[in-house]
């Protein structure tokens, strides 16, 4: 089977099948549904919460579909790296999980006069994050073997360093206009509509503790937006506006540093902190340059940064100065 | 952006500095309305005085490389656009004069005197 045909087909082809079973499944279920029906349970295992069935049904085909669509995406390129090949894989777990837990729920109050007489279903997303994974992991199999992608790496030529000359590089990072403001707007938006509607229907110390929380992660998220990378006599350091998190990497680990394009996606499965594949970690902002270091002990340390191949330089030139001084 | 002093050399370092961001502005290699470091920043980066890059900010801002606003600190305006062309025919002038075997200080001299 041709590696595009395995990817179409746990990407999307097996996770559609398996979700539109279950929105089968529901719609055979609906005559001998009650109405409304349980759609929340509460931490007893009896049901708190009530409604129509439909949106349940929705959520199942519009989830499973976003995400095989997102894996699809994900997958372009040439070759299938290692966090590509992770994403796709989730697609069928993830649609197992939630038709197990969506349709499962409903299938279970077949026959009810009164939802609130459902029972207890601690037991679904626990079968379904089981089942998940074992198809997921099947996935990963059948799926092609992670390939090297193409080697974008340019080791930049070292700067001419005086004995005595002190250099530094320093770059901001920061989201463009457009993509500051949709950032900035969504994150002002969900702390205000949280905060609001947890005034209008929990008591006040609840509302004060949920609203700080948002604060917070609202904070968190934007710290995540805003960087301050620098190369200097004490290595890289790779600071958020906000000054945690904070990224260092000591001049005596540096055992290179090379300018490489990255593709968030398909290099890091995203943007913000991420993993890459074994022993490789990236601050990705955006895509294009970014600034690759790999330490003696093998692991390697990415940033998306404008002027990697200066920074780059410098840090090369440093580490070979130290090198001939000590 | 990359930014260097030598203290073993003999012209002071606030010169250097100066030095060393206008010729990133000049190349092109820094945008317009790009933000310089925080002086305090840039200071502890290069172990060197506060001072000394605040003069050299001083320096840049009086030759219109820099606008210094408060509040969003040191801002590269728009002149270098202005001196990118000077650049290219000062590079034509410095091939003549090396073709020519002339000195700097001849050349300076000779553009002192057009003036």
């Amino acid at each position: 089977m041709a590696d595009r045909t395995r990817i179409l087909l746990v990407a999307v082809v097996v996770p559609a099948v398996i979700a539109l079973g279950g929105a089968l499944l529901i719609v055979l279920a609906l005559p001998d549904l009650p109405d409304p029906v349980a759609i929340h349970w509460g931490a007893s295992g009896a049901p708190d919460g009530f409604g129509p069935a439909w949106p349940s049904l929705l959520l199942l085909v519009v989830l499973v579909l976003a995400y095989s669509a997102f894996a699809l995406v994900a997958a372009r390129g040439k070759g299938l790296s290692i966090v590509q090949r992770l994403v796709v894989a989730t697609s069928p777990f993830l649609s197992v999980l939630l038709t197990v837990t969506l349709a499962g729920s409903l299938w279970m109050q077949r026959g009810l006069d009164d939802a609130a007489a459902a029972p207890g279903v601690e037991l679904l997303p626990l079968g379904g994050t089981l089942g998940g994974l074992a198809l997921g992991v099947g996935a990963w199999f059948v799926l092609p073997a992670a390939t090297p992608l193409d080697d974008t790496r340019v080791t930049p030529e070292t700067l001419p360093l005086g004995a005595t000359e002190r250099a530094v590089w320093m770059q901001r990072m920061e989201p463009s206009g457009v993509l500051a403001v949709f950032a900035v707007g969504t994150l002002a938006l969900v702390t205000v509509v949280g905060v609001v509607s947890l005034a209008l229907s929990a008591p006040l110390p609840v509302t004060l503790v949920y609203g700080a929380l948002l604060l917070v992660i609202a904070l968190l998220v934007a710290a995540t937006l805003f960087w301050r990378v620098r190369v200097t006599e004490e290595g890289l350091e790779v600071r958020s506006a906000v000054g945690i998190p904070r990224f260092r990497i000591p001049l005596a680990d540096v055992d290179s540093a090379s300018l490489v394009e990255v593709e968030p996606v398909r290099d890091f499965g995203g943007w913000g902190l991420r993993w890459g594949g074994p022993g490789r970690f990236g601050v990705v902002t955006r895509r294009g340059d970014g600034l690759e270091v790999r330490r003696r002990s093998g692991r390697v340390f990415v940033v998306t940064v404008d002027d990697a191949r200066t920074g780059a330089a410098l840090l090369n030139s440093l580490v070979a100065r130290r090198g001939t001084m000590s | 952006m990359l930014f260097t002093v030598d203290p073993g050399s003999s012209s002071p370092l606030f010169e250097q500095l100066a030095a060393s961001i206008r010729g990133a502005i000049l190349s092109g290699r820094v945008a317009v309305n790009e933000r310089l470091p925080a002086a305090r920043d840039l200071a502890v980066a290069l172990d060197i005085n506060i001072h000394t890059v605040l003069r050299a900010y001083q320096e840049l801002r009086d030759e219109g490389f820099i606008e210094l606003r408060r509040g969003r600190g040191a801002v590269v305006t728009d002149r270098a656009r202005d001196y990118s062309a000077l650049a290219r025919d000062i590079d034509t002038i410095v091939a003549e004069a090396k073709r020519l075997e002339l000195t700097p200080g001849a050349v300076s001299a000779m553009i002192r005197e057009a003036w």
